[in-house]
């Protein structure tokens, strides 16, 4: 499903990640550890799609796709997509909003019809219950 | 002073000589309280002229060769054969409010405003002028600083016509009444207009004017409003502002608080070419309070300047203020949050902010607090900030499926948003809400003359 060859990463001509490789398989989870600053955020960050990092070598796969070339929103629509240790607070934003937007440039780019304001709040109230 | 000359359609003539020309004229169509300032305004005039960008308060506007060139003069009321309600449809009309228009400058003849309360007076400043002379004579020209600003006296000198609004004692008028700017003309245009708002004692009314352009023309707009708030009253002030690229217009609002009274202004650009606002808040009773917000989206090579000048001339006042601008392209903007504390005028509380989002590398603010204190015991604040998206905001945005467009007008909205929040009535703002996200999407383009005008560079007629 995941698949990382050889992947070099350098910020600033400073590089980060040395090549790494990993294979994830569907249904299986993994976690990755190390001591701090040894590259799991940025391994995590240029998965998703971060443009402070540059890839000089390697590749990512996810489902066969090559997604180092795709913008991070394409990554997120195909399935890839970063939960935040700090998730970042957006003043003005309400998280009903942000929500609707978010799944509906999914729906979008699944080819299918945007979700109408009250059917989202409709949506939110039965998960909300579901949990 | 020189002052500027200019072409009056085809000719050329200074705006002193145009005004000595046109003087009979004017003064014909209007009355003895409005006449009686024209010769200490013109006086003025021709010591200050219009304010270029040498004279402090206008450092950053030069309005000098934006008031020259080829215009006509609004000096008589349009005839106009059409209704205007066939011709304009309002951007907030699902807005339940007391509606009328003003048509160049000009008090439209068929408004019929109705619903009023008892005793609660709108029409045209110039039939009050002639039947209730007293009643003007108390108010016209006490705020507007006709004797020390060139362009107030400019306007002193021509007015004719406007609209007032008069609210009696202890009247609360619920729904909001919607004064519609309209500007129509085969011809470019440059207008003087004057309005004058009374709110006496314990009464309340939220008051909002929307400016459009109809026709593509240029226009000039020297608008004055002068407003009185007694004791306790209530006035809330919206300026919604959605005019081509080639108007440009300064409005000057120039307001007087008593004791106890609470005002708020809100001055929303979205669209115009060159735009000056003068915001004078007068705190002249004690605990009065003053608000004054505004919010400012520029493109392509517009420019605003916002001139705010908060007078706390006696104790215990208090003041707010929150301006936001969401600069493209080539667009320029300028702040100057002036708050004065006179000497007597102890425990004020002033508060002051200013906050821009530069879009491009080409955008530009011109920001400046400018507090002058001279009492010891009071409480101010001023804050400026200019700055960009924020990237980090917008990764996780796009981490969410948003792509980079939709989440900068995410990102923007979300900005502007603190500025809308501020307005009270429910559904004008909701109305102003989505008004501003259609700003942000492109669907609310007034520039009609943007297939000429395109970016900077390429032509005046966008300035």
């Amino acid at each position: 499903m995941l698949s990382i060859k050889n992947l070099h990463v350098k910020i600033d001509d400073k590089e980060i990640l040395r090549g790494i490789d990993l294979k994830v398989k569907p249904g299986e989870v993994h976690a990755i550890m190390g001591p701090n600053g040894s590259g799991k955020s940025t391994l995590a960050s240029v998965l998703a799609g971060n443009e402070m990092f540059e890839v000089s070598e390697g590749e990512v796969l996810f489902n066969g796709h090559d997604i180092l070339d795709m913008a991070p929103e394409d990554r997120a629509r195909e399935g890839l997509f970063l939960s935040f240790q700090y998730p970042v607070e957006i003043p003005g934003v309400s998280m009903v909003n942000f929500l609707r937007t978010s799944l509906n440039e999914i729906r979008k780019y699944r080819g299918q019809d945007p979700i109408s304001a009250s059917d989202f709040l409709k949506l939110m109230r039965e998960k909300k219950k579901a949990g | 002073m020189d002052n500027v000359i200019k072409n009056i359609i085809g000719r050329d003539v200074t705006l002193d000589g145009l005004f000595e020309e046109n003087r009979s004229l004017i003064e014909g169509n209007s009355s003895s309280v409005m006449n009686a300032l024209r010769s200490d305004a013109f006086e003025a005039f021709r010591r200050l002229g219009i304010p270029s960008n040498k004279v402090e308060d206008y450092k950053y506007t030069n309005l000098q060769p934006l008031f020259s060139g080829d215009y006509s003069l609004s000096l008589t009321p349009d005839t106009l054969v059409e209704n205007v309600e066939d011709i304009f449809s309002c951007d907030v009309d699902t807005l339940d409010s007391i509606t009328i228009f003003i048509v160049n400058g000009w008090y439209y003849a068929r408004n019929k405003p109705d619903g009023l309360p008892d005793g609660v007076r709108i029409g045209s400043l110039a039939q009050l002028a002639k039947e209730d002379p007293s009643f003007l004579e108390k108010y016209y020209g006490k705020n507007a600083p006709y004797l020390s600003d060139g362009i107030v006296a400019m306007n002193t000198m021509f007015a004719s016509d406007g609209f007032y609004i008069h609210i009696p004692r202890g009247v609360t008028v619920e729904k909001p009444i919607q004064i519609v700017n309209i500007l129509m003309s085969e011809e470019p245009l440059m207008t003087n207009q004057r309005n004058l708002i009374v709110l006496e004692e314990n009464s309340e009314a939220r008051v909002m004017v929307c400016d459009h352009t109809l026709t593509s023309d240029k226009f000039v707009i020297n608008n004055v409003t002068e407003g009185f708030v007694d004791r306790n009253a209530r006035l809330d002030f919206y300026n919604l502002q959605n005019q081509h690229n080639a108007t440009t217009q300064v409005a000057g609002f120039y307001i007087e608080q008593k004791e106890d009274s609470h005002v708020k202004t809100n001055n929303l650009t979205l669209h115009t070419g060159v735009g000056r606002n003068n915001i004078t808040l007068k705190l002249a009773g004690t605990h009065a309070e003053g608000h004054t917000y505004g919010l400012y989206l520029l493109d392509k090579n517009q420019h605003v300047d916002n001139f705010s000048f908060i007078d706390h001339a006696v104790p215990d006042c208090f003041s707010d203020e929150l301006f936001k601008g969401v600069l493209d392209d080539h667009a320029t903007g300028a702040f100057t949050g002036k708050i004065m504390v006179r000497p007597d005028a102890q425990k004020t509380n002033a508060y002051q902010s200013n906050n821009n989002l530069l879009l491009t590398k080409d955008a530009k603010i011109n920001t400046k607090p400018q507090l002058e204190i001279y009492a010891d015991d009071v409480k101010c604040s001023h804050g400026a900030t200019v700055g960009q998206l924020d990237e980090e905001a917008m990764f996780y945005l796009r981490t969410r499926g948003i792509n980079r467009e939709e989440a900068t007008i995410l990102l923007m909205y979300a900005f502007a948003y603190e500025v809308i929040e501020k307005i009270q009535v429910e559904p004008l703002r909701e109305q102003i809400r989505t008004l501003v996200e259609k700003r942000f999407r492109g669907e609310l383009d007034k520039c009609h003359s943007c297939v000429v005008c395109g970016q900077k560079g390429t032509g005046v007629s966008c300035m």
